[in-house]
């Protein structure tokens, strides 16, 4: 008896634990969405729902669960910032939103197959989730990883990702990066178009919804890839995810930020309105944040190692403007002398740069560029400086808090208004920086030179390209006239712009900036145009810092959807032509690169297609083609040969280029409709320099199809609409031929890829509300060809009706057709479909019969 | 036996004390999640219908002064949207029943975050709610989701009284999975109502 009772009473003690360990599902799959910086906790469950509805539209599998794993801001966005930039150079500095991340996680996952998805910062996340959990015992083979518009240089588990061209953070922060030789973010690997609400957005192209509404379906299919690859094979049986020992530390941690989160957002609103204030009397006003940001992440920033030296000097000395090398620095952590003999900087002019090569310090640059080109009033310190210089002044006074390291609190900095800082202990984990305060808060003069042409040069042609070195990745302004045009220099300093100039004297103001806020005296030049014949009217104008346009007079019949003309930034694609023509109906599109980097490097090129409304539509091109000009080529095309197949030329051999295996640089694209477009994009490294072309047609001309409205609604009948987004409530035309109805309809793109539908036909009597005795009653599940957005009803007879493929004019489908009582009076075509896990109703318009 | 039965039957009395005590202490967090539970459901049933999209119970103009008192304001036909709200989203679509069913779902779903969440577990069903609300807005509008959202949010969180309490219940925040099925309590197919 006893036994028995101690049997029982132990048995239902352990039983939920029995059945909270195995409730794990070895079948379904978990899809984790980690959102980036400074994203609020609404946004970033927008953000998840809209990668949700991506899937389902899709035709993902409706039992994939979604869940966020929030990553919250700190301290007004500040400690998001830092924590980025510690994790850029594979050192972050906390584990509190990490262990935050999985926490949560941990209670919520029930599938062993889990997909972390992380956008921008999110990414960095991602890569730190899938090491803890396979360090913790997961095997990898369930767990994946997929990234959007990502700072990382690489994606955990071999994953793959999505990063537009047009993202210019994750250009930015490239650029940044290369600027301080860490490891670069991934390229681009796919153009999305920009949205009309990028122009007034410094930060375009980056958020989430431009993702998610740009490359909906290149998405769900990567996460339907990446869903298919995992295995819950190996697991054993325990929980899904293995929940972190959150120790004191971490809860000191959360309690500090419970009081200083708040507190940094009111401090952080007041900064943005400075910060506002800044930007409108001066555009380098982010960079004077940027540098505060900086600042802040060397008052926590671990004190660096040895190992780690190289990597974070070169933040500091990109951020500070240190003329100390990497040896002096490695010595002042090791606690030496630093050296006497410093490696003389390398000039501007130069091309190659080695990786261990000190980077300039812009004094000494300066100084070197003086005895060369124009004298530049620089800010002058003593020879003897050889210590950091100090950052910019920042407006207001910001404190960062402890806590966010991982370990013990670091102690605090305070940036004051006038530039300097003062370490308040001598444990202060900064960089060894010297504690002299710098008096002065004067930017500094960059070098810079115009190498060509020379002053007062002429020319015959009304095209001049000019050229010239400064610091590497700085923006170089050109200003003749009422026009300004802006590029910017590469990794080497170099830089290049053609300008086309009016006949007569032109004198053109040259001018650079770089990401810290120092600027370059003017350089003028003088240049005369000598044309024979009448001066041209093309004018050159600049949209951004780094996007050039090229205004032409083009006929609207190669600009279809109004877009602006040819685009470009960067070093690369400045050799301006946009040339698309139809010899034999079919496009070719002929560009030009800048003939100083015609040196037979390789660049890739991208494409989208478009509708006849100038939506982006289906198919989305996913594949990317390298190019690789022969050396002096400038002049390539694209043409295609047939509406399905192109071929990337090199125009001055007039034959098609070829790769480095010697075939043919060629793409098949799948048969679309007679009236889409193309758009064509090209980039170099990462995306230094891009080019976007307009939206043109494939087909010179191609047009949809066109019919009458003539049918007309009896009163008391209702007009026909849809819902959802697959059926096109603003198209519907009706008419009667041979006496027999015909309604035309339209779908959108890009949901148009064959999509089958049941189809309800209604039949009515006399006073279109009542049904004819005999009405069908069962619905005709019918198919529309793939990528075919205008189809009709046709009755055929007076009784028979056929569904339309009215874009080839043949039937749309076998079977796709029907019958109606001979009482009929008024009749409609009511469809349904499944997208996206909703329906997509055509609720019809009633028209008489015959 | 007859010794070591004694030895364990104390051991297990002195066991089961220490799981009443356990259960006394626990009680109180017990009879929270039982209260979640309930307004979890709650806020999980709380569903638009043809007849709010159609207005067959539209309120009458609420107090001017009463309206933004409170973060609660007025809801004379009590049926989770705000009557200054749901009067504003009818005379800015009168004409779109589909849109005005998608704002009026996303508003009263804003409405049960300000009102209702007062921990992780409200804040988690009431969010899955929002995201509904959001995904009805997606699905409705195509392309100007985001127009509508802003606009929807403008109305419901409309003085700083209501912005603070918005601010204040996303320390709750947490991972949540969104829910399965359509976003729409009221669609086109079920019809907007008379």
């Amino acid at each position: 008896m006893a036994t028995k009772f101690l049997f029982y009473f132990l048995f239902l003690w352990c039983v939920p634990l029995i059945v909270f360990a195995s409730s794990c599902s070895p079948d379904s799959a978990t899809v984790v969405y980690i959102n980036g910086i400074e994203t609020t906790q609404k946004e970033a469950s927008d953000d998840m729902a809209l990668l949700r509805k991506d899937f389902l539209q899709y035709r993902g599998s409706p039992n994939i669960t979604f869940l966020n794993g929030y990553n919250p801001s700190h301290l007004g966005g500040l400690g998001d910032a830092i924590e980025s930039i510690s994790q850029a150079i594979n050192s972050p500095i906390s584990n509190y939103d990490l262990f935050t991340i999985i926490a949560q996680l941990a209670s919520q996952v029930l599938t062993r197959k889990v997909l972390l998805v992380g956008h921008s910062q999110g990414g960095f996340y991602a890569n730190e989730i899938y090491d803890y959990l396979v360090k913790s015992g997961t095997p990898a083979n369930s767990i994946g990883v997929y990234e959007l518009a990502t700072p990382a240089d690489h994606v955990a588990g071999n994953g793959s990702y999505l990063t537009s061209s047009n993202d210019t953070v994750i250009n930015f922060v490239r650029g940044s990066q290369a600027d301080l030789r860490l490891p670069q973010a991934l390229p681009a690997n796919v153009t999305i178009l920009e949205q009309a609400s990028d122009a007034s957005n410094t930060w375009s192209g980056h958020i989430p919804s431009v993702y998610l509404n740009g490359a909906a379906a290149r998405i769900a299919a990567d996460i339907k890839r990446a869903l298919g690859a995992l295995s819950a094979d190996g697991a054993g049986s325990d929980s899904c995810i293995a929940a972190p020992q959150l120790g004191s530390i971490y809860a000191l941690q959360k309690s500090a930020f419970a009081v200083a989160d708040p507190l940094a957002s009111n401090i952080d609103a007041a900064i943005r309105s400075t910060a506002t204030a800044i930007s409108e009397a001066n555009t380098i006003g982010n960079d004077v944040i940027h540098t505060a940001f900086s600042d802040a992440f060397f008052a926590v920033i671990p004190r660096p190692t040895a190992q780690n030296a190289a990597g974070v000097f070169a933040v500091e000395k990109a951020l500070y403007g240190s003329s100390l090398s990497v040896a002096d620095y490695e010595a002042l952590i090791a606690g030496k002398e630093i050296p006497e003999n410093i490696d003389p900087p390398p000039t501007p002019q130069s091309k190659t740069v080695q990786p261990a090569t000190p980077i300039a310090s812009p004094i000494q640059a300066q100084q070197q560029n003086n005895q060369n080109e124009n004298p530049a009033p620089a800010t002058q310190l003593p020879q003897s400086q050889t210590q950091s210089i100090l950052p910019i002044p920042v407006p207001v006074p910001i404190t960062v808090s402890p806590g966010f390291g991982g370990g013990a609190p670091a102690p605090m900095r305070t940036v004051q208004s006038q530039g300097s800082w003062t370490a308040p202990t001598a444990e202060d984990s900064g960089p060894p920086t010297s504690t002299t305060s710098q008096p002065s808060a004067a930017t500094t003069t960059l070098p810079f030179a115009v190498t060509s042409p020379l002053d007062q040069s002429m020319f015959s042609t009304s095209t001049i390209a000019f050229t010239g070195t400064t610091t590497p990745l700085a923006t170089i302004s050109a200003s003749f006239g009422t026009t300004t045009v802006s590029t910017r220099a590469d990794a080497d300093g170099s830089w290049s712009m053609l300008l086309e100039l009016l006949a007569g004297t032109t004198t053109v103001s040259f001018g650079a900036a770089d990401t810290a806020g120092d600027t370059t005296a003017t350089t003028t030049r003088s240049i005369v145009v000598a044309l024979a014949q009448s001066t041209t009217t093309m004018t050159v104008a600049t949209t951004t810092a780094t996007s050039t346009t090229v205004a032409t007079n083009e006929p609207a019949i190669d600009n279809p959807c109004g877009q602006s003309p040819l685009a470009t930034s960067g070093y690369f694609f400045s050799g301006v032509k946009d040339d698309p023509e139809y010899p034999s109906g079919l496009l070719e599109y002929h560009f030009r690169i800048n003939s100083a980097y015609a040196d037979g490097r390789a660049f890739k090129i991208t494409w989208q297609y478009f509708d006849d409304q100038c939506e982006q539509s289906a198919p989305e091109n996913s594949s990317t083609l390298q190019v690789q000009l022969p050396t002096g080529v400038t002049d390539w095309s694209v043409r295609f040969s047939s509406p399905t197949h192109f071929e990337i030329w090199d125009d001055q051999h007039n034959a098609i280029a070829l790769d480095e295996n010697g075939s043919p640089i060629e793409e098949d694209i799948p048969a679309l409709s007679s009236y889409e477009s193309i758009k064509i994009s090209g980039t170099i490294g990462g995306s230094a320099s891009t080019l976007d072309s307009r939206v043109v047609k494939i087909n010179g001309a191609g047009e949809p199809p066109s019919f009458p409205d003539t049918a007309i609604i009896r009163s008391g009948c209702t007009s026909g609409y849809a819902s959802g987004v697959l059926f096109d409530p603003a198209y519907q035309k009706s008419e009667y031929v041979g006496r027999l109805l015909r309604i035309h309809l339209r779908l959108r793109s890009p949901y148009n890829s064959g999509p089958s539908f049941p189809l309800q036909v209604v039949a009515l009597g006399s006073d279109c509300g009542t049904p004819v005795p005999d009405a069908p009653t069962s619905t005709v599940v019918v198919s529309l060809p793939v990528y075919i957005r205008y189809y009709s009803y046709r009755m055929v007879t007076p009784t028979h009706w056929v569904l339309w493929d009215d874009e080839n004019d043949i039937e749309a489908c076998a079977g796709c057709e029907g019958d109606i009582p001979a009482d009929t009076i008024y009749v409609g075509f009511s469809a349904t479909a499944e997208l996206r896990g909703d329906n997509q109703m055509w609720t019809p318009s009633l028209y008489p019969s015959l | 036996m007859h010794k070591l039965w004694k030895v364990l039957r104390w051991t297990i009395i002195f066991v089961a004390l220490v799981y009443a005590a356990m259960v006394i202490y626990a009680y109180p967090h017990v009879h929270q999640e039982r209260l979640d539970r309930e307004v979890v459901a709650q806020i999980e049933a709380q569903k638009i219908t043809p007849d709010d999209v159609a207005g067959a119970h539209l309120a009458p103009t609420p107090d001017p002064n009463a309206i933004d008192a409170t973060v609660q304001g007025v809801d004379a036909n009590q049926n989770g949207i705000r009557d200054d709200v749901e009067l504003a989203i009818f005379a800015r679509h009168p004409t779109s029943s589909a849109i005005r069913a998608a704002e009026l779902q996303y508003a009263m779903d804003l409405q049960t975050q300000l009102t209702q969440v007062t921990d992780t577990a409200t804040w988690a069903a009431a969010e899955i709610q929002r995201e509904r609300g959001f995904g009805c807005l997606y699905d409705t509008s195509r392309g100007e989701y985001s127009r509508f959202e802003t606009e929807t949010d403008a109305l419901v969180i409309n003085t700083n009284l209501r912005k603070e309490r918005f601010d204040w219940m996303q320390q709750f925040g947490t991972s949540y999975k969104l829910s399965f099925g359509p976003d729409c309590d009221v669609s086109s197919q079920q019809g907007y109502g008379n």
